[in-house]
């Protein structure tokens, strides 16, 4: 039995590596394949602090954002490989995540939320704003741009099949790290927080300092995301970066799926985005925004109907079945049984 | 002159400042009761503002008096929301906040999507006869702002009488204070819920009739005004009417002031500090006593 649990992930995963090898994928839908697997590793990351810990961000954009313009910078300005600079800039975005967090977790999660929010306001009209940040050109309004080369050293392909298998190997690690969480002592702790953080802390659970390592750990991969977006692209847009869309997809997809579940995060942005791009692909221009409608919607419809998402929803829908044929199987035993006995 | 264009903003945000407090007191209204926030509060606006204006464009309406549709129609979607939606979220009991901000960030998308889908999205202003300034000294004052801060002054005047007299709003501050308790008091808390947030739309209603003959609209319109009430909750303490007037003026003051010293657009960044800053040093709002020492 317990086996069996390894087998579904790694089929999947063998499928996602051979996928592009064995089929002859175009560019167009390399990309998109490409995006999904990102967004799959952001709401991931955000389940970390969002659903794991019960951190409520509003503001994952802050960290993706700060990923990829640190990332940007220290590739052009400071000649860094961009694969250190995605550590080095993840490790810097973490600490900022600290600093944010230490003066906020004292609030009211339900302000927490706000904050963060707040927070990535501010960055928005900092990176729109100002064309240099600490003396160093950030690009203002138009973005931090650079001209793409062929340069596999420094995370310039010609071709998209390395980023796919880059963005790949990250969720992976994402997910290995997430499910480590679930398993560890620290995991509980931070479910503790989660359910009821008086009751962990009574308990003797240090709620703030798991609350800046969970913070630091979901705000350090999604500032890695961001990294490999803008190596991906060769541009960060401020106002994608640091705008609501962005961070509030990450979390819808989170929620949709299962927040708190290992495969919520990658099922729900599989889905979510999925749905995005049909109705965006196939709805008339006239009917712009339609995949936004359709995204709120869900949302509703989920949060009303499928409370905890769709994982434990199907979870419990198994359960529920498993239940009634056992509750079957036991009512003929005992009929055959009590027949031998007449 | 530095000082006159000064003074002129510190009247324009005094103004819209009264404003600002109308909506971000629906807001905390429903936060100080229930406990949740609804982050489609800005939308709702925007859809009375839209209300407000095909009403006084196409049908004639004085645009004062559209407040009265707007709160009509918003309150019966309000009741219907909550005895239908979120009532049933609150009693699930576990993190209902989680829920409902998902839930209404799930309609604020909806809505903002489907309005740009109906009504496009240019910006879209109308003419009334209020329209027009007032010379006091050197001073320009803008007639349609300075009504719809009296009126907004009289909305918060009549909340107040409202909650701290009428039964009713014994009932709204006994079951923001402890709903467990209350309801041992044969206090209906469904019902005291249905009407707290019946308000909350109701004054948003009335907001967006207040906002509709200086303010243009769009679908988009709602985002700001939504974070400035967050603002005001946070910072007027919940549910408290007083804290929630003098937050809004001074916002506004912020706003304009700011605006007129380093342009609108770097003004919101003082929004932004501002909000943190009483989070950080008086989370539980300006007005409010501190509780634990």
């Amino acid at each position: 039995m317990k086996q069996k649990k390894w087998i579904l992930p790694v089929i999947v995963l063998l499928a996602a590596i051979l996928l592009p090898v064995v089929f002859h994928i175009g560019l167009s839908n390399m990309s998109i394949l490409i995006s999904v697997l990102l967004y799959m590793y952001w709401a991931s990351s955000w389940n970390i602090m969002g659903g794991y810990t019960g951190l409520f961000s509003l503001g994952n954009g802050i960290y993706i954002g700060l990923g990829a313009y640190l990332t940007g910078c220290l590739f052009v300005y400071a000649n860094l490989t961009p694969y250190a600079g995605m550590l080095v800039a993840a490790l810097l975005t973490g600490v900022f995540s600290i600093i944010i967090g230490y003066p906020t977790f004292r609030l009211q999660s339900i302000f927490y939320s706000l904050a963060t929010f707040a927070l990535l306001g501010m960055m928005k009209i900092i990176f729109t704003n100002f064309q240099t940040i600490f003396g160093v050109n950030v690009g203002g309004s138009n973005g931090f741009k650079f001209s793409p080369g062929n340069d596999p050293l420094n995370m310039q392909f010609s071709s998209k099949m390395p980023y796919y298998y880059i963005v790949l190997g990250m969720l992976v690690a994402v997910l290995l790290v997430s499910h480590w969480i679930t398993r560890s002592k620290r995991g509980f702790y931070f479910r503790a927080i989660s359910a009821n953080e008086g009751a962990a802390a009574s308990l003797g659970v240090s709620v703030l300092s798991l609350k800046m390592q969970a913070q630091f750990i979901s705000a350090f991969f999604s500032a890695m995301g961001g990294g490999f977006y803008c190596m991906f692209i060769s541009y960060v847009d401020p106002s994608k970066m640091f705008g609501v869309e962005l961070s509030i997809n990450v979390m819808i997809m989170c929620v949709v799926g299962g927040a708190n579940t290992l495969w919520g995060p990658v099922i729900g942005a599989g889905l979510i985005y999925t749905i995005n791009r049909i109705v965006t692909m196939y709805a008339p221009s006239s009917l712009n925004g339609l995949a936004t409608l359709i995204s709120g919607l869900i949302l509703m419809i989920c949060v009303f109907f499928l409370p905890g998402g769709l994982i434990p929803f199907l979870a419990d829908e198994r359960e529920k079945r498993a239940m009634s044929r056992r509750k079957a199987t036991l009512q003929k035993q005992s009929g055959g049984g009590g027949g031998i006995h007449e | 002159m530095t000082v006159s264009i000064l003074t002129q903003a510190l009247i324009d945000g005094i103004l819209i400042g009264g404003v600002y407090a109308v909506i971000g007191l629906g807001l905390s209204l429903a936060y100080g009761v229930m406990g949740v926030v609804n982050w489609a509060h800005g939308e709702v606006l925007m859809v009375s503002m839209y209300i407000s204006y095909y009403l006084t464009k196409f049908a004639g309406f004085d645009p004062y008096l559209t407040a009265l549709v707007n709160i009509l129609v918003l309150g019966v979607v309000g009741f219907i929301l909550q005895k239908y939606i979120f009532n049933r979220l609150i009693n699930r009991g576990k993190a209902a906040w989680r829920d409902i901000l998902l839930f209404t960030a799930g309609m604020s998308m909806a809505l903002q999507a489907l309005f740009n889908l109906l009504f496009g999205a240019e910006v879209k202003s109308v003419e009334t006869r209020y329209s027009g300034m007032l010379e006091l000294g050197n001073m320009l004052v803008s007639v349609p702002k300075l009504i719809s801060f009296l009126l907004a002054a009289l909305c918060c005047a009549g909340l107040y009488v409202f909650i701290q007299k009428s039964e009713m709003g014994r009932a709204l501050r006994a079951t923001s204070q402890d709903r467990i308790t209350a309801q041992l008091m044969s206090i209906n808390a469904n019902l005291v819920y249905c009407v707290a947030f019946v308000i909350s739309l109701g004054i948003v209603g009335l907001s967006g009739a207040l906002l509709t003959p200086f303010y243009s609209v769009n679908p988009y319109v709602g985002v700001s005004f939504c974070f400035k009430a967050f603002i005001i909750v946070a910072m007027g303490g919940k549910g408290n009417i007083p804290g929630a007037m003098l937050s809004g003026v001074i916002i506004g003051v912020i706003e304009k002031l700011g605006g007129a010293m380093v342009g609108d657009n770097l003004a919101q960044i003082f929004i932004f500090v501002l909000f943190i800053l009483i989070l950080l040093v008086k989370p539980e709002g300006i007005l409010e006593k501190r509780v634990r020492g």
